[in-house]
């Protein structure tokens, strides 16, 4: 496939509480967004890289975005790897309910940059013939400009993750063309690793092995945790297709739970999934981020696939 | 055996109930009927399996199909499902409310009735295991009599003036849009509601209600109040919180947990004192997650209603009485503004 690919890193930073994301009480969310301005968010970035976190995944959120710049804006260099979540599905599942699916498709295309606009005029990109890959293509390139510009100059982007939105409709129609297209994209274009987020990840092995995507060249985000919280089909399922894939590079995900378990119990369960390569967890606080990622970084399962 | 589904929409409900149906084992999207040319155009592109009409009538005619979900605007819910049962005995499952109004609304839950086919609506709250437990311990009496409650539903789906289906009278309003599935639980965790009084104001739509309150009252002694809203700040997802004071207790449940307080415990279901329950202690693994679990089970439950040729919950006459509630909050609103 051309270009060789970095690397993931093992122990990254979550975004989720620091953009009012929490799957497990919608009033915590809202509690801990009240608390949270963006020097706050910079500070559990630092905290958690200061504390052993070697990578920061994140959803491409104003927020987000605002705290990246103020790291950029800074005398001293930050080394930061950063891992794109897009798109941030609430924005668009939300001009889909004003709007439609048309308008969605309407905004996403008005809303490219100039550059985009160019870009998907030359891909013969318009309304009348949209091609839902070419879209998303040219969506990727328009939000990563967004990113490039805001992020820090010595950070390193390591993957582009679709939402799982995007990769669960995707595999349940085998929409080959959208998933090829973009895993192409993504590595022709950014030379890393293309990134699929999915809540049915036995299902998208066997969708990713059908369309001849070859599973050590992309990263696969996916739920892991001692109580099979939105693990699908089954806990038992997902743990068996893991074992069987092997070398991978896996992202476990809500590894608490959404914070129903304790990091203890989160290490004690990953320590038996060897296949598993990396893991992140989000933290609200800077104290909460230095704590989490300390234990992490002195009892990090011991894999033999992790590149420590 | 493989259902054969049909889906006469592809916005974002269709997509959703389309993604899960031809995911799960048995069944399989046999046909998608999208009027919008461009749209259609787009889902021809990821869908190559499955051929994409741009009428009903034609989808009906050309494939043979066991069941179809309509996901389609709220206005033209009634006359699509008329259509499809026009023309053979399909089994139909609608995205939630059913019907503009109630008279709407009891007039083709009659009709699938009298054709006795499988019919549902999109009231898929009730599938998820947090709401099922309150209504499982309510039905057990654990906290009494009810004596008040307070529903609430908020989202800040809406903070300028929207444009589209949802924003024009008659065809929207936060009230018709967004709040049937909290006033679905208030009928299914009280029976019969009354509206005693009630209030609707607009922050930002022209034409429609932003914000609603209404006084409630339940058959017993019981009253109550339910706010709906898509325009409160700080509600990144639609979320819905009842709680409930009864003679021996107390229960709040929302979509992330359930908390619940009973004065003295009833054997083999709830003991005395303290309860919290929270979403990850429930099973809620699915044949395919897409969204949140209870779209997978409430799509499970109909397409097995539809093998089993047997009724399903909540069916049409369920969801008119949520549109029979919506009239009645209506007009207590526009006769106290008078």
């Amino acid at each position: 496939m051309g270009h060789k690919t970095p690397e993931i890193d093992k122990i990254l930073l979550g975004d989720n509480p620091l953009i009012g994301v929490d799957h497990l009480s919608q009033e915590r969310a809202r509690e801990r967004l009240e608390r949270l301005d963006n020097s706050k968010v910079v500070g559990v970035i630092d905290a958690a890289l200061a504390n052993g976190a070697q990578g920061f995944l994140f959803s491409t959120h104003p927020t987000i975005y605002a705290a990246l710049s103020k790291i950029r804006e800074r005398k001293t260099k930050t080394s930061l790897n950063l891992y794109p979540l897009l798109p941030y599905a609430q924005t668009y599942v939300r001009i889909a309910t004003e709007k439609g699916a048309l308008g969605l498709a309407q905004d996403v295309l008005s809303k490219l940059s100039w550059k985009g606009k160019t870009r998907a005029i030359a891909a013969g990109l318009t309304m009348a013939t949209a091609d839902p890959a070419a879209i998303l293509c040219a969506y990727v390139d328009a939000e990563l400009d967004l990113l490039s510009s805001n992020a820090p100059r010595n950070a390193e982007m390591k993957s582009v993750i679709l939402h799982e939105i995007i990769t669960d409709v995707a595999i349940s129609f085998h929409a080959r063309k959208l998933l090829e297209s973009y895993a192409d994209h993504i590595m022709a274009k950014y030379h890393v690793k293309p990134g699929f987020a999915t809540r049915n990840f036995p299902r998208f092995v066997s969708c990713a092995k059908e369309i001849g995507l070859e599973l050590n060249e992309i990263v696969v985000l996916t739920p892991f945790n001692r109580v099979g919280f939105q693990m699908n089909p089954s806990q038992e399922a997902c743990e068996e297709c893991l074992a069987e894939i092997g070398d991978s590079n896996v992202i476990a995900m809500s590894i608490l739970a959404a914070g129903y378990l304790k990091l203890e119990d989160a290490v004690q369960y990953m320590e038996r999934l060897e296949c598993i390569k990396s893991f992140v967890v989000g933290t609200s606080t800077e104290d909460h981020a230095r704590e989490t990622f300390t234990y992490l970084s002195r009892h990090q399962p011991k894999w033999p696939a992790a590149a420590a | 055996m493989v259902l054969r589904v049909g889906i006469v929409g592809l916005g974002k409900m269709g997509i959703l109930h389309a993604a899960i149906v031809n995911a799960l084992a048995g069944s399989s999207v046999v046909g998608i009927c999208e009027k919008e040319r461009v749209l259609a155009g787009a889902a021809r592109k990821i869908m190559t399996d499955i051929p994409i009409y741009t009428n009903v009538e034609e989808m009906a005619t050309k494939t043979k199909l066991d069941a179809v979900m309509v996901t389609t605007p709220i206005q033209t819910h009634v006359s699509t499902i008329r259509a499809l049962l026009a023309g053979s005995k399909v089994a139909v499952f609608a995205e939630k409310p059913l019907a503009l109004n109630a008279s709407e609304a009891y007039e083709i839950a009659g009709v699938a009735d009298k054709m006795s086919v499988v019919n549902m609506v999109g009231f898929q709250k009730r599938f998820s295991p947090i709401f099922q437990r309150a209504k499982y311990f309510l039905e057990k009496r654990v906290i009494g009599e009810i004596q008040v409650f307070r529903g609430q539903s908020y989202h800040s789906d809406i903070l300028h003036q929207g444009s589209g289906w949802r924003f024009k009278k008659g065809a929207g309003g936060t009230l018709l849009d967004f709040g049937p599935h909290i006033l679905d639980l208030l009928l299914w965790y009280f029976g019969e509601v009354k509206v005693i009084s009630a209030v609707e104001r607009s922050f930002y739509s022209k034409d429609v209600e932003d914000y609603v309150h209404a006084m409630l009252e339940l058959d017993s002694e019981g009253f109550g109040s339910v706010d709906v809203s898509w325009s409160v700040r700080n509600y990144r997802l639609p979320e819905i919180s009842i709680e409930i004071q009864g003679t021996e207790g107390t229960l709040k449940v929302t979509d992330d947990f359930m908390k619940i307080e009973v004065d003295r415990g009833v054997d083999g279901v709830i003991a005395a004192g303290k309860h919290n329950f929270q979403k990850p202690a429930f099973k809620t693994n699915v044949e395919f997650l897409l969204g949140d679990p209870e779209f997978t089970l409430e799509d499970k439950s109909f397409l097995e209603s539809v093998e089993g040729r047997r009724s399903v919950q909540p069916d049409f006459k369920a969801a008119a009485k949520v549109n029979e509630l919506i009239n009645n909050i209506h007009a207590k609103a526009l006769a106290e503004r008078d």
